[in-house]
């Protein structure tokens, strides 16, 4: 009984500890262009999908999606949901489109080694469809 | 490592990924005006960014819930005072002309009873001028200071109001209306926001006859006298008035969520398209396209709707009035779905019991909450690419209309139409976009408009000045509003 104590207690720990931080959204000068046909397809999709609750991938109604999650992890959480973000089936996302986005969302990640003072230039683009 | 060992750890593994689902439930709204904002502001551009070759500089200070921007002929500034903001507060809605040393001369003023002035534009020897209240009005303010009522009677009242008039080549000049509730039932939220107990009433009009389905909502009733008394409210209906079977929202000008058009001075009301939510934006490109920036659902009232971003659309005039989706789309998608359910209830159900039409996809989408409002097509310069559109972000009022993470919006961006490319244009220097208050800096607080000069050297973007958020209500700084401008860095 003592031991599950101490078990359930760590959990809650980790668990809590495990909350993204929230303020982890720094600005970056310039991001260079998308050098590859997937990131382009990749950013595409973000913009669809991910950008209007996670805005650049930092958070906003959403968390921040820049932390050091396992692609793995991303395809799940894409295609399952977590918490309140909503599952994507593959009618929203196609598994060709959702290789493209983890591309893409590692990249955001690994980009924000550029960080410093700045306006962002992230090239967003969304497939257009108007009257 | 032993097996147990192993499993345990993959456990603790899984559960930190997995657990920012759950972080969203207790974790506190940070909404960018959520914090403790100076007694006194002192604008500083040096904290704000803008691209290379550009520079920021401060054209006027101490507005009052400023609201637009306009450039007469000779390239003359006024400002519009909206005389209202959010968190009922009145003031007097006024024009100002700002002088070359920043100083501001008042042109014209209006009653507080018909706040809030929200948008202007230039056309025949003053302005032409949205007025939100008691009710919705088009007004023209003469720089001679008479003022005239071009359009009257428009559904002002309650959530949002009638919005920037503009003139087009073709000889009409169009507005914005939006809608009364936050997505077509009249609640709580409203009564929070004060107009329910002003005008019980009220509610949104349709623009066309729209057959709904029989979806009914129950609540307190507040205007009761009882405790216990309760209201059951129906879409398109006064609080209180219950939807039943087969009922039809009778559609009808001028309506709800919608851009609609007049021909100067006094022509009839013309319907050019329906089916926003609140479009506070309106400008036309090159090309004849009208673009508009339209604010997405809140996480309130009795229909709440979660996750809804801000939307940029565009608009060919020139065809029959498209619909674009309010009250049972965001986005051209149905908000019938669990992505748009807000944290402990079901999916919004659908109030129609057909859409009219299949709404069309927005250009982009904003952030959600970002209030993306005003708005204006860059003429090129030094402002990149002719054509690209500019949209001042004023921010979220979380938590009164949702909860977010980190402050959302605060920010000029810039959106390139043809390719649907947004970038970051103006934004406070710092940790993350913010408002100045929430970053203890002198910079931007909640941009609400940007026009560019007439010679296209110099883009003015309005500051509404800072507003707090505590709980459900908006706390707003009079005398807290700024003119931006931003220009070259050679120009002299």
């Amino acid at each position: 009984m003592k031991k599950t104590g101490v078990l359930a207690s760590l959990m809650l720990i980790v668990a809590l500890t495990a909350c993204p931080s929230r303020t982890n959204t720094e600005l970056v000068r310039e991001i260079p262009p998308m050098q590859t046909e997937q990131l382009e397809l990749g950013r595409t999709v973000f913009m669809e999908n991910c950008h209007r609750c996670h805005p650049w991938g930092g958070s906003g109604v959403g968390f921040s999606l820049l932390r050091p999650l396992p692609e793995s992890i991303i395809r799940y959480q894409v295609r399952n949901g977590v918490g309140e973000m909503p599952a994507f089936r593959d009618e929203q996302i196609s598994d060709e489109d959702l290789d493209a986005l983890v591309e893409f969302i590692v990249t955001l990640r690994e980009q924000q080694a550029l960080q410093s003072q700045g306006p962002r230039i992230w090239q967003a683009r969304t497939r257009r469809n108007n009257p | 490592m032993p097996v147990n060992a192993r499993l345990l750890f993959a456990a603790f593994l899984l559960l930190g990924v997995l657990w920012p689902g759950g972080c969203y439930r207790i974790a506190p709204s940070r909404g960018g005006g959520q914090t403790d904002a100076p007694p006194e502001r002192a604008p500083d551009a040096a904290a704000i960014v803008v691209p290379e070759g550009l520079r920021v500089r401060v054209g006027a200070t101490g507005l009052t819930f400023p609201t637009a921007v306009v450039t007469d002929e000779q390239d003359r500034v006024y400002i519009v005072e909206a005389g209202y903001s959010y968190g009922e507060t009145w003031t007097t809605p006024r024009v100002l002309r700002v002088e070359g040393d920043g100083r501001l001369t008042p042109v014209a003023a209006g009653s507080p009873d018909n706040a809030p002035w929200t948008g202007a534009s230039v056309h025949d020897g003053g302005l032409l001028v949205s007025a939100g209240g008691n009710p919705g009005k088009i007004l023209h303010v003469g720089f001679d200071r008479r003022i005239r009522i071009l359009v009257d009677g428009l559904p002002s009242l309650g959530d949002h109001f009638t919005a920037r008039p503009i003139p087009a080549a073709d000889g009409y000049i169009y507005f914005g209306q939006g809608t009364i509730t936050n997505s077509g039932v009249v609640g709580l939220d409203n009564y929070d926001y004060g107009w329910l107990k002003r005008h019980p009433k009220l509610h949104d009009i349709a623009c066309r006859d729209i057959p709904l389905r029989d979806v009914n909502y129950r609540t307190p009733n507040p205007l009761s006298e009882d405790p216990d008394d309760e209201a059951v409210t129906g879409p398109f209906l006064p609080f209180g008035q219950a939807a039943v079977t087969g009922q039809t929202a009778a559609g009808r000008l001028p309506c709800s969520g919608s851009v609609m058009r007049f021909r100067y001075p006094d022509g009839p009301l013309e319907l050019v398209a329906w089916g926003f939510r609140n479009p506070f934006g309106l400008a036309f490109a090159a090309d004849g396209t009208l673009f508009i920036t339209d604010n997405g659902y809140d996480v309130r009232g009795s229909r709440p709707i979660w996750g809804a971003g801000d939307y940029l659309w565009a608009v060919d005039v020139r065809r029959a009035p498209v619909w674009f989706g309010w009250p049972d789309f965001a986005g051209g998608v149905a908000v019938n779905s669990s992505a748009y359910s807000a944290p402990d209830h079901p999916p919004p159900k659908l109030l129609l019991a057909a859409p009219p039409a299949a709404p069309p996809k927005p250009v982009v989408t904003f952030a959600v909450h970002s209030s993306s409002n005003g708005l204006d097509v860059s003429p090129g310069g030094p402002f990149g690419d002719p054509g690209a559109v500019f949209v001042a972000q004023f921010g979220d009022l979380a938590p009164a209309v949702g909860k977010v993470l980190s402050p959302v919006g605060f920010k000029v961006v810039r959106v390139t139409p043809a390719d649907g490319t947004i970038v970051d244009f103006m934004l406070n220097k710092g940790k993350q976009p913010a408002p100045a208050s929430w970053l203890e800096t002198d910079g931007l607080e909640r941009p609400v408009d940007v026009r560019f000069s007439r010679d296209g050297r110099r883009l003015y973007v309005v500051d509404f000045g800072i507003v707090q958020v505590e709980g459900k209500t908006p706390i707003p700084h009079p005398g807290s509003g700024v003119l931006w401008i931003v220009e070259a860095a050679e120009d002299p």
